[in-house]
């Protein structure tokens, strides 16, 4: 989750979109159907909003943003991953 | 965007799908469908029209569905609608469909005879009946779509279906109830008249006009034979032995233009 908030604090995308920027990040093995119920999840706790408008390609797609809660919580996110990844790498460093 | 929209934009771009991945996105939409009984539909087949769009763009970057949306596409569904939120009213109003389309289609042939009595608890017994047999059978759909023994279950169903369809053939004919109204005269022909044209609305509202084509003719026969019965000069004439034949002539065409459309829906849709 804390991922998608991080893509869509970039900019405003629809389900593919989100799935090929995962890919491009390295998350190839995820199966991207599971972005779906996320996504809903998200937009159920008011995180992300989804709006249908017309994409590039041409027919309505929804497109997904973050809220102000969805801002805060990636911030969250960011936050507790720095903090575990530092942890997580002095653990390494020391136990080598 | 309006949900029957939604649904309608979701069958036209399925044509643009290759097999392998119509049958795998088919299996997905007819197990979410089938297991969504009590939820939002709105908000259901948005997420599938979204989901439709994705795969047709993966299917252009030359991806399978498969690949794209995963392995175990059953446990992602069952995700997906536990995130959809519950809408009693969206199912009261399902429920609330099948009954009155039910009660429509019942009461026109039911009135087409000459007994004046409209035996209404009858018709309540066979709508609760017949409304929860559909509900059941969707479920059982959904259900069957990501099992494994396909041919097995296929041929199950299709007896114990056959089996409920029986036993409502068996209902409706030996159920009786006190629940009746006398709809002798012109209160048989009011209430023939607001039946058709309910159905009439309702035929014009709708999208797809030719899955519902065969039941026109006999709809319209039942009603023409049912007002006719209720006016004392054409009754005199359709309880003699040429009016009984000409009923049963009327009947008969009524079916055969029913098998006939039927049959001819069916080719268009083949062909397509």
């Amino acid at each position: 989750m804390g991922c998608i908030l991080v893509i869509l604090s970039k900019k405003e995308l629809y389900g593919y979109k989100i799935s090929e920027e995962l890919q491009h990040f390295g998350f190839d093995s995820i199966p991207k159907g599971t972005i779906y119920p996320l996504l809903m999840n998200m937009d159920k706790k008011g995180l992300v909003v989804g709006e249908m408008r017309a994409s590039d390609e041409g027919p309505k797609r929804k497109y997904y943003h973050l809220t102000k809660d969805g801002i805060s919580e990636k911030n969250t996110f960011i936050k507790q991953w720095a903090f575990l990844s530092s942890n997580v790498d002095r653990l390494l460093k020391e136990s080598e | 965007m309006r949900k029957q929209t939604v649904i309608t934009d979701n069958a036209k771009l399925q044509e643009f799908l290759n097999p392998t991945n119509e049958e795998y996105y088919g299996n997905l939409l007819l197990y979410v469908r089938g297991k969504s009984l009590l939820k939002e539909e709105k908000v259901l087949e948005e997420a599938l029209l979204e989901i439709l769009q994705d795969i047709l763009d993966a299917q252009e970057n030359g991806e399978t569905a498969e690949n794209y949306f995963g392995k175990q596409p059953k446990e992602i569904a069952d995700e997906l609608l536990k995130e959809i939120p519950n809408s009693f009213f969206s199912s009261f109003k399902l429920i609330f469909t099948v009954l009155f389309t039910y009660s429509l289609i019942v009461t026109i042939p039911a009135l087409a005879s000459p007994n004046p009595l409209l035996d209404v608890g009858k018709l309540l017994i066979g709508g609760v009946y017949w409304t929860s047999i559909a509900m059941i059978i969707v479920h059982q759909i959904g259900n069957d779509a990501y099992r494994t023994n396909q041919t097995f279950r296929k041929y199950l169903n299709f007896s114990l279906s056959a089996l409920l369809i029986i036993l409502g053939m068996v209902l409706s004919i030996l159920s009786h109830t006190r629940l009746t109204i006398n709809t002798e005269g012109s209160v048989g022909i009011a209430l023939i008249g607001g039946i058709i044209l309910i159905c009439g609305i309702f035929f014009f509202k709708q999208s797809d006009k030719e899955a519902l084509m065969p039941f026109l003719p006999i709809l319209c026969i039942g009603a023409m034979l049912g007002i006719l019965y209720r006016i004392p000069s054409f009754q005199v004439l359709l309880i003699r032995p040429i009016g009984k034949i000409i009923v049963i002539g009327l009947l008969i065409l009524g079916m055969i233009s029913f098998y006939f459309l039927l049959y001819k829906g069916k080719k268009k849709q083949t062909a397509k």
